[in-house]
């Protein structure tokens, strides 16, 4: 019984990494159909920067949090400008935005590697809150709790801020029909704009909370772990729905850990992603995604 | 710009015959020109750990032995990454473009299965210096090693692991992912079964991954005396770490992947008790390790580790058959790599921070002193079983 609650404890903390980051994911493609894979690089250097603010300026938890915060939701307006935008406006075909993406991913990993090196490394102690509670020979971390936490806040927070203000709503009048909502006078580029900013930010905290929970981890690498488990949340969870790519965070992470305790943890990956082929074959849409009113 | 400094430099010992010869008395006076030798190491990627000693053990050997004056040597460093199509790049340039001699690399066993036989198809002599998994030399006639393999190394870890633990029952974890960690997996296994120490479980993960709460979960729930993992040295180091915030208190034993005292540095506290087996430590007393281990502490300001050690003792005996085969460089490079081949054949009884290795019929090393290490107080120490 401790073994499965220490698993169901692990397979928690994996899938709200998992969710964290499909959070942005989902965000980006739910606005404007773009799968950005170089998400999963903007993770690595939201927890590289983090690093520098911790050893180089000495902050605090929050100060490196929001610093990583505010600047990979820099970089992400800086990679549409880069990367998307140009596509966009020559109203090229999905795919390219697709490697266009790819590109980014390689530029951003190897521009990690000349700052930073690519040797992983620790948040420098004390700067992260190491606290472990052990009852009944199950033990849970600080973080894992803070890691949960901040995704269910997150989620709480993104669902509100797309239904109840402005900006949501204009986000989702631009997702619906772009045309439309600049034709109703919708500042089309500024609500991309903030998808972005919000969309990179979320996966720079992602980063930072993985940095911590994982010590030793941190590295222009570290993403690629999460690239295409996040996708598959997404796709599990249904395409652009932020409820769902939590749901298929924590679905995939806690099935995974199962796995390997249950199964045999050579079939880890496997039976995760023979999992998502089989909700797609009996629910293509995914777990809570609509099936879409617009016509591509 | 190098290239073409080079081009004059060779410009100018063509002109000026006896000029470099006559530099010293021990100089080779038939050799005109230097012998290029290709460096292949993964200096960025997910393997620079390891990258970083080596590299620094090839260029310091190339540099003592350039001063030395026998033999002329032009050394061409490239990086591999982590990859193995990172390694087989690097191998195809160094064989068609650069016209090297001899290659010496690739850092991961994994690479060199891919890379090694394109250069046993151009005829290209290859020295593996930290290759240590089954069937290296293997791959074909003009692969070498002086790397003693997993086959070696971790029989004894055991047996050392086995007395000072008291070993009945184990866990191993392993990634197989991994050319070289399969391999390494495969090893213990056979051996703790020789040893009758039971395996409760084996569990594997893959490179790359970041989270190893549920391998660990499932390995502490079988109640193991120690936990035996085959990794490289990231996923190691993470391994180590979560492992004993999850409570974990079983020894770990590691194969030649932990080899890095930047394990130690990354892990810290948690890389206590940390059991591996080694080629190579700082304190083996011969005149060579001590003045490779202070001329590297010197240059670099980092102490040593078994790579860099590894490194310069496979530049050294490089080199040494490049001094064999007597050439002036201006052979056809068909006639160097076949000669230099024939040469690494002969080195016997050969001098270096390994102790005096020999190369054997099948091109495999042969070192007769390996070590068992454990991590005290910060730092691997030689570990021994009570009397």
């Amino acid at each position: 019984m401790a073994v499965f609650l220490q698993q169901l404890v692990n397979g928690i903390s994996l899938g709200s990494v998992y969710a964290l980051f499909a959070l942005g994911f989902t965000l980006v493609f739910g606005v404007l159909e773009i799968i950005n894979l170089a998400h999963s690089a903007v993770l690595a250097v939201g927890a590289l920067l983090a690093y520098t603010l911790f050893t180089r300026l000495g902050v605090g938890l929050i100060p490196a949090l929001l610093g990583s915060f505010i600047g990979t939701g820099l970089l992400g307006i800086a990679i549409d400008y880069v990367a998307f935008r140009p596509l966009r406006i020559r109203q090229a075909a999905r795919l390219a935005s697709l490697i266009s993406s790819i590109g980014v991913a390689l530029i951003l990993v190897n521009l990690g590697q000349i700052l930073w090196g690519s040797e992983p490394l620790s948040y420098p102690p004390g700067t992260v809150p190491l606290r472990f509670f052990t009852a009944g020979g199950v033990t849970v971390s600080l973080l894992q709790i803070v890691t949960l936490a901040t995704t269910v806040a997150l989620l709480i927070g993104l669902r509100l801020l797309l239904t109840r203000t402005k900006v949501g709503m204009a986000i989702r009048a631009v997702a619906e029909n772009p045309t439309t909502a600049s034709l109703l006078g919708m500042p089309f580029d500024r609500v991309v704009m903030f998808t972005f900013f919000l969309s990179s930010a979320l996966g720079g905290v992602a980063g930072v909370l993985i940095g911590m929970l994982l010590q030793g981890s941190v590295s222009p690498f570290m993403g690629n772990a999460y690239g295409l488990k996040g996708l598959a949340a997404i796709i599990l969870g249904g395409m652009g729905d932020i409820t769902g790519a939590v749901l298929g965070g924590f679905i995939i992470g806690i099935g995974e850990i199962m796995i390997v305790q249950y199964l045999n943890s050579s079939y880890r990956d496997g039976v995760a992603f023979g999992l998502l082929f089989l909700v797609l074959i009996i629910r293509p849409t995914g777990l809570l995604g609509q099936r879409r009113g617009r016509e591509a | 710009m190098l290239k073409k400094l080079l081009l004059i430099f060779m410009v100018a010992a063509l002109a000026l015959p006896g000029a470099w010869a006559g530099h010293g008395a021990t100089a080779a006076a038939a050799q005109a020109q230097a012998i290029k030798v290709g460096l292949a190491v993964g200096i960025t990627g997910d393997i620079s750990v390891y990258g970083d000693p080596i590299r620094n053990g090839f260029l310091l050997a190339f540099r003592q032995i350039s001063e030395r004056g026998q033999v002329k040597i032009d050394p061409i460093l490239e990086d591999t990454t982590g990859t193995r199509d990172g390694a087989i790049n690097v191998f195809q340039k160094f064989i068609q473009r650069d016209q090297v001699a001899v290659i010496l690399g690739p850092v991961l066993s994994s690479q060199a299965f891919g890379a090694d036989p394109l250069a046993v198809q151009a005829g290209v002599p290859v020295v593996g210096v930290t290759n240590t998994a089954k069937g290296i030399p293997e791959i074909g006639p003009t692969v070498f090693r002086v790397s003693a393999p997993e086959a070696v190394q971790i029989p004894k870890a055991i047996a050392v692991a086995k007395k000072v633990l008291n070993l009945q029952r184990v866990v191993i974890l392993y990634d197989n992912a991994d050319d070289f960690t399969v391999s390494a997996y495969r090893t213990f296994a056979e051996e703790l079964q020789k040893n009758g120490i039971q395996i409760a479980d084996t569990i594997t993960f893959g490179r790359g991954d970041n989270d190893f709460s549920a391998q660990l979960t499932k390995a502490k729930a079988a109640n193991p005396q120690a936990i035996v993992v085959s990794a490289l040295a990231r996923e190691g180091t993470l391994l180590l770490i979560q492992g004993r915030n999850l409570g974990i208190t079983a020894a770990f034993i590691g194969g030649n992947g932990f080899n890095d005292t930047n394990i130690i540095t990354r892990a810290g506290v948690a890389a206590e008790g940390l059991i591996v087996g080694t080629a190579w430590v700082p304190s083996a007393p011969t005149t060579v390790n001590l003045k490779f281990y202070g001329s590297y502490r010197e240059t670099y300001k980092k102490e040593p580790n078994q790579f860099a050690a590894q490194a310069y003792a496979g530049a050294q005996v490089v080199a040494e058959a490049i001094r064999r085969a007597n050439l002036t460089g201006g052979e056809d490079i068909k006639d160097q790599r076949g000669k230099i081949t024939a040469a690494l054949k002969t080195i016997k009884n050969f001098e270096t921070p390994l102790g005096r290795i020999s190369i054997t019929a099948s091109r495999d090393v042969d070192q007769p002193r390996t070590y068992v290490a454990v991590v005290r107080g910060g730092r691997f120490i030689e570990l021994t079983p009570p009397k």
